[in-house]
């Protein structure tokens, strides 16, 4: 039931405006891929023309070889084999949660799709609430009765749409465990549309990062995250401290020293550190601390040095804490460093 | 509550302003009339009666509901002239005790004793016939209502709703003169005959017989007069002019009758007008005019009939006294419902 | 406010009261006639009339809903408010001009002839409209829009993402519609349904001319011809009941689901462009209706009407009663709206179950036929008429006449008391969809519960009461009974006067007021479609059409 599913060159405009941009992605069988990226991005957009609720102007989508979408064909949703779930849930108000998950068994026969039914819901353990309403759920039940009733019709490819944003923080990573281990246990397809970095490093086998309609960068968490292609792409797993350079034979030298700029040509440069990267010891730059504060597992502290505009932020294992405004001397990891060339050239 | 209570001085205010209405119901120079007289036929009598004695008449035109309202309004009931145009109804005024009698030498002389009350209660004012109307082409000239129930003219009779006062009233003369249960055979027999479901008016009769709907059917005297006059319209001319009346009667009786009548209002605070209102009305000027505007049969002896009713033939009137045929209406309205003449 | 609203419910509902009064007198014996004769056939032909207009009501109306709603098609944004035209025509004048567009002698008849070189009357097959089966077509051609507006509504504000996920779910465009959106748009496909089943139970005019006998007919025959006012009551108070308990069944039957939509706001779906014979079908089927219930009948009246103009000019008092129309009409939908806003009201503030219980007895005067209901006021506002003026002979001196009844207050009150269901129930229904926390942040932030009324609520509830009073507007404006009944000396409507030009058969007389009262409702009528079509304010339009169910039943 898992299949490969294959995004070739996909282009969707609304009026003049352009959602998704020559887009091609594949999805091996059984992979979990999260399209990430900020509001407006076209995810979401991709993630319907996949289902069928929008027609592309142009590209083709596969499904395990078959053409979902291509040129002169259009298959419409219900003949795709897709699953979804929706950011709100979509469930039927009118239909009792049993009748939610029956919903898109109507091909079984109905003794069958009662019992399959049941088995989902029980997978998700609501088998006690079959015969309630929605509207009678908690949140994060609502969300699990939507997972059931789209992984009941047993699909090639599983959609999800930001399917954990409704549901607060805590009961967030409870049902966010449970929904992956129930898509590994189906070895579903999985295509997942996130805002959120580390949501999408938790749960996917890689990342298809997005900008404007485009793809910028796809890969496994790791990659992205330590390997960013793009000062967008890092920018976006990480909070970091930008400081300006120049580029000079693959040297960027800055305000707090030189470094490796393998591969860069000559010219304005941007150096992000990140802040685990930044330590205090008994060499380095002369920086003055400005405030601390505690996060429980680490501490960041914010500190001054002379030559930079902003402050830069380190982020230390707690204990051991400098005053503020007590004078400190920072030095920098290498492997926490990335250079890129300033943005609006090349 | 207080919002409703408030509204309504605005709007007492509002329509007291713009003239719609009068308060007082007393005022010189006016009569307040309650009816059930389609408009078109009343008012240019009501004109030429302002026009002669310079009194106003202001009117309520009331389809059902009239005897219910004035028993209501009681002692301020603004009410002075109730007129009705079925006996029947007539009588219900009597009934629901809203009416007074009024004593007037004019009224007694112009009415013949047996269409008016005794003691003034009621008058008729004028009269009109339960006749047949008949395709133009057909070779009829002569019909009772005993033949409406021929199985000759099966699928060929058109008439209105059975419930329809005009014909309750025709049925209660029927039970007046051969008993309940020859009534309700005979309306069996008529039902049977009906080209379509009873409805519509009659008017509609005379415009179903030219549309080759049906053959015969029911209808009172004064529409011939208002379609092929053209008071109606073109196509009303065409409608009237492709029927022949036929004025039939009861075996060993007449035609049967119905009124136009009026009474003086219980409560009436414009008595005086009021009888002055129902003198003209059966003056020579007036009587006139229900014959020629209204194309009735006038009530006062001699009063000349308009030509076109005139070319219908002698009028024959069912010498069955109304008080009596009044009593059946109730059992002729259910034998209606009995024979599911409406279904 | 609780008291208010209590006193409010019982001034309402007075008038049933008094037909209670009057049922009690006893019949005379008058039920064993009507068991064996009258109830059986009408009983029956009502039924079948109800069934009728309630199935093609409601096929029409939501298929014609969905149709705007799910495919795109050049002049859709036309349709949509065209699709409302018929409302501005009352039934009796669409009886009356099919009858005549229909007859062997008219227009229709007298053409395919023409075409067909027939000659001779009566020769082609067309169908009668006085029947069953012309008496449903008609009605439902002007009643659908009572169907079609919530419903259309309800589509347009249903979370596309469930019609999605349907389809998500292996639903095909029809599974969507008849699993999905069919079901979910159930609310409000039963509110309409059940304003078109009320008007259709009540109407006099079409079906007594169309020769229907239906409950409401026979309760005219059991008073007028039978002068057996109780025995009408009580036929009249059962048909009450019957209407009332339909209702009531209908909204247990889903008394566990809740409607409200709890997703957040989705896109809608997208429609889809039509091509082809699929385009020629939907424009077909949205100007069918369109055709039937408001451009032929009206085409006819105006044809009509030119020909009394040019016979004999227009009539000298046509103005001052359109001016009579429109005064009393707004006057009524003013009384109307506020004693709904009030009742519903109420019930938002208090919370108790006594103002709940006024709202639904208060809104008890829709289900009875107007005349009936009007009979049943008589009494007692006489009483107070009477009272009041011996107040004003005592303060003043003097004899006063009757105010109310006099100056049409009687009327407005009439009004009040018939439509307040419409008004109650767009209003209860618009309350409904404000979060109580919107009352609690005005109250928190310093305003007074008169304050939030007036900057929270009322402008968010805008829409909801303009839909209400265009619907209220439109209503009064056609009422014809009650107003004949309860108007003062010398006071003409359009519609008295129609009636009255109709009951001579002057009809040509009768087109000129015909086409005023069709061209003054469809000021409202159009007012109407736009308020429905901005998106912002696609949620106050279902409201209004949902008087009965919310407002008469009690809640779930």
């Amino acid at each position: 039931m898992t299949a490969r599913l294959e995004i070739r060159d996909v282009h969707q405009s609304f009026g003049a405006v352009v959602a998704v941009e020559a887009l091609s992605l594949t999805v091996e069988p059984g992979e979990i891929v999260c399209l990430l990226g900020q509001s407006g991005c076209g995810k979401t957009t991709l993630l319907r023309v996949v289902a069928g609720l929008e027609s592309p102007d142009r590209g083709s989508v596969l499904l395990g070889g078959r053409a979902l979408v291509g040129p002169g064909l259009f298959l419409p949703p219900e003949q795709r084999g897709v699953g979804m779930v929706f950011q709100d849930y979509a469930l039927f108000p009118h239909l009792t949660i049993l009748e939610n998950i029956r919903f898109g068994l109507s091909r079984l026969d109905p003794a069958k799709a009662q019992a399959t039914a049941l088995q989902a819901l029980e997978r998700v353990g609501l088998a006690h609430a079959a015969n309630d309403y929605p509207h009678t759920l908690s949140g994060g039940q609502q969300q699990r009765v939507a997972l059931a009733r789209a992984l009941a019709p047993r699909p090639g490819l599983l959609l999800m749409d930001e399917p954990f944003s409704n549901l607060d923080q805590r009961l967030r990573e409870r049902v966010r465990g449970q929904t992956m281990e129930l898509l590994r246990e189906n070895g579903a397809t999985g295509l997942v549309v996130t805002h959120d970095p580390v949501e999408a490093m938790l749960i996917a086998d890689r990342i298809a990062l997005m900008q404007q309609g485009r793809l910028v960068q796809m890969g496994a968490p790791e990659d992205l995250y330590e390997r960013p292609g793009t000062l967008f792409a890092a920018r976006y797993f990480c909070d970091l401290n930008e400081i300006p350079g120049v580029v000079r034979s693959a040297r960027a030298s800055t305000a707090l020293g030189d470094f490796d700029a393998p591969g860069l040509t000559d010219g304005p440069c941007v150096v992000c550190i990140r802040p685990q990267a930044l330590s205090f010891g008994a060499q380095g730059r002369e920086a003055v601390t400005i405030n601390r504060r505690f996060i429980g597992e680490a501490q960041l502290i914010a500190c001054a040095v002379e030559g930079l505009a902003a402050p830069l932020e380190a982020r230390l294992p707690p204990g051991g804490a400098p005053v503020a405004g007590g004078s400190v001397r920072l030095s920098v990891a290498a492997s926490g460093v990335l250079v890129f060339p300033a943005p609006g050239r090349g | 509550m207080k919002k409703v209570g408030f509204l309504r001085s605005v709007v007492s205010i509002a329509m007291f302003s713009l003239g719609a209405c009068s308060f007082a119901s007393a005022q010189d120079g006016q009569v307040n009339l309650y009816t059930t007289r389609e408009p078109g036929l009343i008012k240019p009598l009501l004109e030429a009666f302002t026009k002669a004695s310079g009194v106003k008449v202001n009117a309520i035109f009331f389809k059902d509901g009239m005897a219910e309202r004035v028993a209501a309004e009681g002692s301020r009931s603004p009410a002075d002239v109730l007129m009705t145009v079925d006996i029947g109804n007539l009588i219900d005024l009597l009934d629901r005790n809203v009416t007074q009698p009024v004593k007037s030498p004019a009224l007694e002389a112009a009415i013949p004793a047996n269409l008016r009350a005794a003691d003034g209660s009621w008058f008729t004012l004028a009269t009109r016939a339960r006749i047949v109307y008949a395709a133009k082409n057909l070779s009829l000239d002569a019909l009772n209502y005993e033949n409406l129930a021929d199985p000759a003219w099966k699928g060929k009779i058109c008439i209105r709703s059975g419930q329809h006062p005009y014909n309750t009233a025709l049925t209660a003369a029927y039970i007046a003169h051969h008993g309940v249960d020859k009534a309700e055979a005979w309306l069996r027999g008529v039902k049977a005959n009906l080209a379509r479901k009873p409805g519509g008016g009659d008017r509609e009769v005379a415009r179903d017989i030219l549309g080759g709907l049906c053959q015969i059917g029911v209808g009172n005297s004064y529409y011939i007069g208002i379609m092929r006059s053209g008071q109606g319209g073109a196509d009303q001319k065409a409608w009237g002019e492709a029927v022949k009346a036929i004025l039939p009667t009861f075996e060993g009786g007449g035609t049967q009758v119905n009124i136009s009548g009026a009474s003086v209002a219980k409560f009436a605070p414009n008595k005086e007008n009021a009888i002055k209102l129902l003198e003209y009305l059966v003056s020579d000027e007036a009587q006139k005019l229900y014959a020629s505007h209204d194309f009735e049969y006038p009530v006062k002896a001699g009063a000349p009939i308009d030509p076109i009713i005139q070319s219908l033939g002698a009028l024959k009137v069912d010498p069955m006294p109304l008080a009596d045929i009044v009593k059946h209406r109730k059992t002729a309205s259910e034998l209606m419902d009995k024979v599911g003449f409406d279904n | 406010m609780l008291l208010a609203s209590c006193l409010l419910a019982c001034a309402l509902v007075a008038p049933v009261a008094g037909l209670v009064a009057i049922a009690a007198e006893g019949s005379g014996g008058a039920w064993p006639h009507l068991l064996n004769y009258v109830l059986p056939g009408a009983v029956r032909d009502t039924l079948i009339l109800l069934t009728g207009v309630g199935c093609l009501v409601i096929a029409m109306g939501t298929g014609l809903a969905w149709l705007m709603t799910a495919y795109e098609f050049p002049g859709r944004r036309i349709f949509e408010w065209a699709l409302l035209l018929p409302l501005a025509v009352p039934t009796y004048i669409i009886a009356y001009a099919w009858l005549d567009l229909l007859h062997p002698v008219g227009p229709v008849q007298d053409a395919l002839r023409a075409l067909l070189g027939v000659t001779g009357a009566g020769v082609l097959p067309v169908p009668d409209v006085r029947s069953m089966g012309g008496c449903i077509l008609l009605l439902s051609f002007v009643l659908y829009p009572y169907v079609f507006m919530p419903t259309r509504a309800l589509f347009l504000m249903q979370a596309g993402g469930l019609l999605e996920a349907a389809r998500m779910l292996g639903a095909g465009r029809r599974g969507v519609f008849f699993r999905v959106a069919l079901p979910l748009a159930r609310p409000a496909i039963a509110l309409g349904a059940s304003l078109a089943l009320m008007e259709t139970l009540n109407d006099i005019g079409a079906s007594e001319f169309l020769g229907v006998r239906t409950l409401s007919v026979s309760i005219y025959a059991t008073w007028v011809n039978r002068s057996n006012l109780p025995g009408a009551a009580q036929i009249a108070l059962a048909l009450m009941a019957l209407a009332v308990a339909l209702i009531l069944i209908e909204r247990w039957a889903r008394r566990r689901q809740r409607y409200v939509s709890q997703t957040q706001r989705a896109p809608r779906a997208r429609p889809v462009r039509l091509k082809g014979w699929a385009l020629a079908g939907a424009l077909t089927a949205a100007s069918l209706p369109v055709l039937i219930g408001f451009v032929f009948p009206a085409l006819y009246l105006v044809a009509q009407a030119w020909r009394r103009i040019a016979f004999a000019g227009l009539p000298h008092d046509l103005g001052e009663q359109i001016r009579n129309t429109v005064t009393l009409s707004a006057f009524g939908t003013l009384a109307a709206l506020c004693a709904g806003f009030m009742l519903a009201y109420a019930v938002r503030i208090t919370r108790a179950p006594l103002a709940a219980a006024s709202l639904r007895v208060g809104s008890l005067g829709y289900a009875i036929p107007g005349t009936v209901l009007a009979i049943g006021l008589l009494p007692g506002l006489m009483e107070l008429d009477g009272a009041l003026a011996d107040a004003i002979d005592w303060a003043l001196g003097g004899t006063a006449g009757l105010i109310l009844s006099g100056s049409g207050a009687a009327l407005v009150y009439a009004y009040a008391t018939r439509f307040v269901a419409i008004s109650a129930g767009g209003v209860e229904a618009g309350l409904s969809k404000l979060s109580p926390s919107l009352d609690c942040a005005a109250r928190a932030l310093g305003e007074t519960a008169g304050g939030a009324l007036r900057r929270v609520h009322l402008p968010l509830l805008r829409p909801a009461l303009g839909a209400a009073a265009l619907l209220v507007f439109v209503d009064c404006m056609k009422e014809l009974p009650m107003t004949l009944l309860l108007r003062p000396l010398n006071y003409e409507t359009l519609a008295t006067h129609l009636y009255g030009e109709a009951a001579r058969g002057t009809y040509e007389d009768g087109a000129v007021a015909a086409l005023c009262i069709v061209l003054v409702g469809l000021a409202p009528v159009i007012l109407l479609g736009r308020l429905s079509r901005r998106p912002s304010l696609a949620h106050a339009a279902p409201n209004p059409p949902a008087p009965i169910p919310s407002a008469v039943a009690a809640s779930p």
